[in-house]
């Protein structure tokens, strides 16, 4: 038991060693790295030479590595073009090409970053307890005003959205884009009730969310005295 | 059972082990290229070759690529494929760029020689390459025989017209400077290396108003010049300088476009 408990002691001492060997040769490494990522600072020509007269001429040296062979003299069109869903690509008139990432949340398409739609809404032929009728998109409750203790409809349809929401101050909660033409059946309404339509926008969309809140309220009843 | 545990903690040690390397490794840009620099070394040493050695050069020396930029590894190689083929192609063309960017002007010069001697028209690049070096050895004369001989090979390479008006300049030979920038910014109207030269060449050959018409081009084209542009027409440099060169051109088309401006305005007076 003993020459065990030993055993493991002198295996924990040599992988404690090993660790801080392995740590030390890792920074000798980095310190190495580090000095070998110090590129001589060059430049194939001077920046600018002076003319006969005084005016700054500025050499090129395009046609010197043997990998541009004719690019120096491709005469290119500046366009952009898509390189992927989310990439832009330039190439300038001297044919130098730069890749740009579109913004989060935006595409690209036909050579530009196009920014995602803004929430927005659908009209649509709707059916309720009163009759058919042309629902906005826009949060709506029909009717609007009813009695204590009933029920009532809940239109909307958005579009352009992440994920939307719709709830009650009386416990109602409905979750998507669209109600569908039919509505939502709210609960039991006894009091003035608060419907919340809440959406996020899609990633980079001009709005970023949206609210709309309608107030169903009671019809009230007088009782004689 | 107890080497069963002995077995699982040096395996879980040597894991912790990999897992440290991988991270330092992600993490830092420079150990990352010094475990690549470290696999060339393996790579070459088992399989020498003048090829491989070209292969290892051109990768640093390539100021499209930040990370790998590196001078004195690419001469390093460059000079392992010269020992084991000395007619691999633009190797010495290479050479003399590197000797160029050192400052060593001479042995730039005995180099491109060399390459010329073995590949002459077969690699025209070259001329180019001799040209620029006779230009900053002050020898006009020879420098614009070579960049007038590399656009026989080239005609619309901007960079060689640009180039080459350039040691005319300096040779006091405006009106040629000016026939040949005159060519260049016909075909590259928006180019601004060409739009500076040939500004300068209106300049000195006395015509003041073009001149100055073509200086605001020529600012307005240096001022969309971005740093990939100018890395595309210094493939030399050290990328990083790109920010400082671009400056450069920027602030040369600026002072050229007042001074322009200011000799415009004293004529008018006088």
């Amino acid at each position: 038991m003993s020459e065990h408990t030993g055993r493991t002691a002198i295996v924990t001492r040599t992988e404690v060693i090993l660790l801080i060997l392995a740590i030390a040769a890792l920074g000798v490494l980095l310190m190495f790295g580090a000095r070998a990522h110090q590129p001589f600072a060059s430049a194939e020509v001077q920046f600018t030479d002076a003319s006969a007269h005084g005016l700054a001429i500025v050499p090129a040296s395009c046609p010197s590595s043997p990998d541009y062979p004719g690019e120096c003299g491709q005469q290119c069109t500046p366009s952009t073009t898509c390189v992927n869903a989310t990439t832009q690509r330039n190439t300038s008139a001297t044919c130098a090409v730069s890749d740009t990432i579109c913004p989060a949340g935006w595409s690209c398409d036909s050579g530009a970053c196009v920014q995602p739609p803004a929430i927005g809404f659908y009209s649509f032929p709707a059916t309720g307890p009163n009759g058919n009728f042309q629902a906005t998109g826009h949060l709506q409750v029909s009717p609007q005003l009813i009695a204590a203790g009933s029920t009532t409809h809940a239109y909307w349809s958005v579009s352009n959205v992440k994920s939307c929401t719709v709830t009650g101050t009386n416990g109602d909660s409905w979750t998507g884009a669209s109600s569908g033409a039919s509505g939502k059946v709210t609960g039991l309404v006894n009091s003035q009730t608060i419907y919340t339509l809440s959406c996020i926008g899609l990633d980079g969309s001009p709005t970023p969310s949206l609210n709309e809140t309608v107030t169903v309220n009671i019809i009230p009843t007088f009782q004689e005295q | 059972m107890s080497e069963k545990i002995q077995h699982t903690r040096a395996l879980l040690f040597a894991l912790a082990v990999c897992v440290v390397v991988i991270c330092a490794i992600v993490l830092f840009p420079g150990l990352r290229v010094q475990a690549q620099n470290i696999e060339e070394n393996i790579v070459f040493a088992l399989h020498p070759s003048a090829s491989l050695a070209f292969q290892y050069g051109e990768r640093h020396f390539n100021g499209q690529e930040p990370s790998e930029y590196d001078l004195a590894r690419a001469e390093y190689f460059f000079e392992q494929a010269a020992a084991r083929n000395p007619n691999t192609p633009y190797l010495f063309h290479e050479l003399a760029r590197i000797a160029f960017l050192e400052g060593d002007l001479t042995r730039a010069l005995v180099l491109i020689n060399i390459q010329i001697a073995l590949h002459g028209d077969s690699e025209p690049n070259s001329y180019y390459v001799r040209g620029l070096i006779e230009g900053y050895m002050s020898d006009y004369a020879d420098s614009a025989v070579d960049y007038k001989y590399f656009l026989q090979f080239d005609p619309e390479d901007w960079a060689a017209m640009n180039d080459y008006a350039w040691v005319l300049l300096k040779a006091n030979e405006a009106q040629q400077a000016l026939s040949v920038t005159q060519h260049g910014v016909a075909l590259f109207p928006k180019n601004p290396w060409l739009l500076n030269s040939y500004t300068i060449a209106l300049y000195e050959t006395g015509d003041l108003l073009g001149a100055s018409k073509n200086a605001v081009l020529a600012l307005a084209a240096t001022r969309e010049v971005t740093q990939a542009e100018w890395l595309h027409a210094y493939p030399g440099n050290d990328p990083q300088i790109a920010a400082e060169g671009v400056a450069a051109l920027q602030k040369a088309a600026e002072d050229n476009m007042h001074m322009v401006g200011l000799a415009v305005a004293t004529s008018t007076v006088q």
